[in-house]
């Protein structure tokens, strides 16, 4: 795949990656945008080399899933080497602005803060699968399980957070 | 349907919202791709990894074993006990004795 076909699949799947690296993230902007840029220039440098064996999209996203866990694992390490240094991060974004006075971004938050109450394998299961519209099996493939251990994470998941929606009142 | 259950309706539609509120918010790709490569290690985290492989590479040359001593010919090789089989008159057997001529007399005729 020559790399300016690679650059063009990657702008087109940048909605949805930015989306996914947002949920492989826990909702921290800063923290997703440098997952993705990461993960971009892996993709371009060859570091991680597409072979064909699935969709683009479904192999781009476990790329962004790895980098994240990557850069989860490199935080957990300096938070233990370093617990007291400052690090040069801010914290998170607060997601309150002034549209999430409006109702579909009330709505958008208490999405995004029930899906934050769920165990990681739920919530990315459910994000793959409604958020970026990926079939069960291809969700499975992304966060390299099997399809029926997926299926259960998945009806656990939408289970726990119909509760949680309901809880919240939406 | 990506899923399996026919009635998600609702979950579907309340991540389209997700999707809708995110999207009006991520950056461009060229923005991202632009963007500074990010900091992997802290400079402090840095020197420790540093001063870690390098102590790992110090244990392993101090606790490294002495080099075996070379091993010496077959042909010059020396048994221990070599010195039991130096028995009194041994070189008279290493020689080879040197057989004098014999001169037969001369006759003397009459």
């Amino acid at each position: 795949m020559s790399r300016a076909r690679l650059e063009a699949d990657l702008a087109e799947l940048h909605p949805a990656s930015f989306g996914w690296a947002l949920g492989c993230c826990n909702g921290d902007r800063g923290e997703a945008e440098d997952v993705l840029q990461i993960a971009y220039v892996k993709v371009l440098d060859g570091r991680a080399r597409f072979d064909g064996g699935s969709a683009f999209r479904t192999w781009l996203f476990a790329v962004i899933r790895r980098t994240a866990a990557e850069r989860r694992r490199g935080r957990w390490l300096r938070s233990l080497a370093l617990a007291r240094w400052p690090t040069g991060r801010g914290e998170p974004e607060p997601s309150a602005d002034p549209e999430a006075l409006a109702g579909s971004a009330e709505a958008a938050r208490s999405l995004r803060d029930s899906l934050r109450a769920l165990p990681a394998r739920q919530r990315e299961l459910l994000h793959l699968v409604f958020y970026e519209d990926l079939s069960l099996e291809e969700a499975a493939l992304v966060a390299g399980i099997s399809v029926g251990t997926a299926r259960t994470h998945y009806h656990r998941g939408k289970a726990r957070l119909r509760a949680l929606l309901a809880a919240r009142g939406r | 349907m990506p899923g399996d259950d026919q009635d998600d309706a609702d979950l579907r539609k309340a991540f389209a919202v997700l999707r809708r509120e995110e999207a009006k918010a991520a950056p461009t790709f060229e923005a991202v791709r632009a963007r500074a490569r990010p900091r992997r290690l802290a400079p402090l985290g840095g020197l420790l990894a540093a001063a870690s492989v390098a102590a790992a590479i110090l244990g392993i040359v101090v606790r490294r074993p002495d080099p075996p001593p070379p091993m010496a010919s077959m042909e010059k090789w020396i048994a221990p006990t070599d010195f039991l089989l130096d028995t009194p008159g041994r070189e008279i057997l290493q020689t080879v004795p040197r057989i004098g001529r014999v001169q037969k007399p001369r006759s003397v005729s009459p």
